[in-house]
């Protein structure tokens, strides 16, 4: 038996909430991590 | 090499052997061999799935070509954070509710059982040919290195991975993963660090000859669609391409599938968002810091070093010049043009591919990595082979036994049954693999034939996905769409041959949703009832009743 039988299921809104809150925190770690790539072409390139 | 480098590689592959074995518990029943009875944690399935993506293509071809290249091949993986966050609201929770063991399963229920079967047949074939070439690049390197028989170099790669796989299925797959991730990474950073002690000059100016060279040159944001490596092909081409081979290939699905919960599925998925573009930086950074090192210490002429023994014999006075205006040459695009013709000699003599960027790194862990680091570093080459390799042979086996065997040919059967001819379809596979591997190396292009060829539907199969979504959407259109998507990436493969292949997964996407739609448009009245749930992650779909026994 899995943990499926207790989850409960998610609505709608709930759904969207958490596609917002995992979408800004995925690209947020995303825009340093191009942020230091970008930092890594300029900052040696002079 | 050093036999302590051997003694390395040796423990480490036993040791997983054996990790493998062990983690076999619970694999009696066929959801257990596939699923792991539906009981992993997040972290290690997310591990996992990032191991089965990295192959030893990855660790000896990505980072040579971070070496010839520089950083910009990081841009094709932009699109993967954000493929990975839609993922995990739509088809992660989608299919894990839906109880299957495989991806296509599911398009039965929603649509038909052609359907079903026409993409999980363009599943098998290809990725049994892909495991064959994943089986075969690093093969062709340790054959040239080691001076290894081809045929040997398959063994070693393949067999242990086949043994753990065979034996312990998804549990022992999953659980050998997140040991070999450690490995892969450790390795990884201790190669980093090792490259910046052994450059004579500080990590900055290291930097900056990285720099003057082109290779820290990351962005590229011109729209050019005949360039694949553009801020834009990685972001949209990339996007599409990420939501497909996560969210439809079985090799991918079937991890999350063996996930505690939708939740633990969702979040395995958002380690690969975080880290695998940092992860990607790091393999490139090993090449590019390979780069600065042979400008600074004396770089072979030719990597290839079974080339480089047959060219000197062939034309010794030839090679013999050409080596001495090399070393002489301290400028990069004399060094580059002469290394051309070099290549071109190769050529000539071998009758062979003389392409020789995958060369680049095993050539310099053995002539200059410390005692012990270059047997780690070759042992987590192998490791990342087995990865893809173990991953890849358990889902083809999936795919055989649950959409094939047990849907055309015995429907019902005890558990044991499904067992033992799970086990013989992974050796069947490893084998095939193991045979395509030693044919491909001969044939030269068929990596790349193999390559086109999954692009020719890997867009399409995420539009049948997409289209399962979609309330208005019937079976009719969801086949049709399917065909009419690879006829269209066909059309632009050979139409406008440069268009570079991350395109064509948009291209076959968005035909298959259209057509799809417009002929369910004209087709809805006529068909049954939908038979799976239209909303993704709300309803999941009802049970196939008549195959609830084996769903334990």
């Amino acid at each position: 038996m899995t943990n499926e039988a207790t989850e409960r299921e998610p609505t709608r809104e709930e759904l969207r909430r958490r596609f917002r809150v995992t979408l800004v925190r995925v690209m947020s770690v995303q825009v340093v991590t191009l942020l230091l790539l970008w930092l890594l072409q300029h900052a040696f390139s002079s | 090499m050093h036999p302590l480098n051997w003694v390395i590689i040796i423990g480490w592959l036993s040791y997983v052997v054996i990790t493998g074995l062990r983690r076999s518990r619970g694999t009696k029943e066929i959801e257990g061999y596939f699923l792991a009875n539906r009981s992993l944690p997040w972290w290690a399935v997310g591990l996992s799935v990032m191991a089965t993506q990295l192959s030893a293509v990855t660790m000896i071809g990505t980072t040579g070509q971070g070496a010839t290249d520089g950083m910009r091949f990081v841009q094709f993986y932009f699109g993967l954070p954000i493929a990975m966050v839609i993922l995990g609201v739509t088809l992660v929770p989608f299919l894990h509710r839906a109880h299957v063991y495989t991806a296509y399963e599911y398009l039965e229920r929603r649509f038909d059982a052609k359907t079903r079967a026409l993409t999980a047949f363009l599943f098998l074939v290809s990725r049994g040919m892909s495991c064959g070439t994943i089986v075969a690049a690093p093969a062709v390197v340790f054959s040239a290195i080691f001076g290894w028989p081809i045929g040997v170099s398959c063994a070693v790669i393949g067999l242990p991975a086949v043994a753990y796989t065979m034996i312990g299925g998804v549990q022992a797959v999953t659980w050998v993963d997140v040991k070999q991730m450690y490995l892969i990474v450790g390795a990884l950073l201790a190669v980093v660090i090792t490259l910046l002690v052994q450059i004579p000059v500080p990590a900055g100016e290291a930097l900056r000859v990285a720099a003057a060279g082109g290779r820290l040159h990351v962005f590229d944001f011109s729209f050019n669609l005949s360039n694949t490596y553009t801020f834009w092909s990685g972001l949209i081409g990339g996007a599409f391409l990420m939501l497909s081979y996560f969210g439809t290939d079985q090799s991918q699905v079937q991890r999350y599938l063996a996930a505690k919960s939708v939740d633990e599925a969702r979040t395995s998925l958002l380690i690969s968002a975080y880290w695998k573009i940092p992860l990607q930086a790091l393999v490139l950074l090993v090449g590019v810091l390979v780069f600065v090192f042979y400008q600074y210490h004396p770089q072979p002429l030719l990597f290839n070093p079974a080339h480089e023994r047959a060219v000197k014999a062939a034309m010794p006075a030839e090679y013999a010049d050409l080596e001495a205006r090399y070393n002489a040459s301290h400028l990069l695009v004399e060094r580059n043009a002469l290394r051309g013709q070099a290549l071109d000699m190769a050529a000539i003599v071998t009758h062979e591919p003389v392409k020789d960027v995958n060369y680049i790194i095993p050539r310099f862990v053995i002539d200059h990595l410390p005692i012990g680091l270059a047997g780690l570093f070759i042992a987590a080459v192998i490791a990342a082979a087995m990865n893809a390799i173990s991953g890849e042979l358990n889902s083809l086996s999936t795919t055989t036994v649950i959409d094939f065997y047990r849907r055309w040919i015995r429907a019902e059967a005890p558990d044991a049954h499904f067992l033992m001819v799970s086990r013989a379809a992974t050796g069947i596979w490893g084998l095939f693999a193991c045979i395509v591997a030693t044919y491909a190396v001969s044939l030269g292009s068929l990596i790349e034939v193999v390559n086109r060829f999954g692009s020719f539907f890997y867009g399409s199969i995420l539009g049948v996905f997409l289209l399962a979504m979609m309330p208005r959407a019937r079976a009719l259109g969801a086949f049709v769409g399917l065909i009419a998507g690879m006829v269209a990436v066909g059309a632009v493969n050979f139409g406008a041959p440069s268009v570079s292949f991350l395109w064509h997964n948009v291209v076959g996407a968005t035909t298959v949703v259209i057509v799809g739609l417009v002929l369910s448009a004209f087709s809805g009245s006529s068909e049954p009832a939908l038979r799976g749930a239209a909303v993704p992650a709300l309803t999941p779909p009802a049970r196939d009743s008549a195959r609830d026994s084996s769903y334990r």
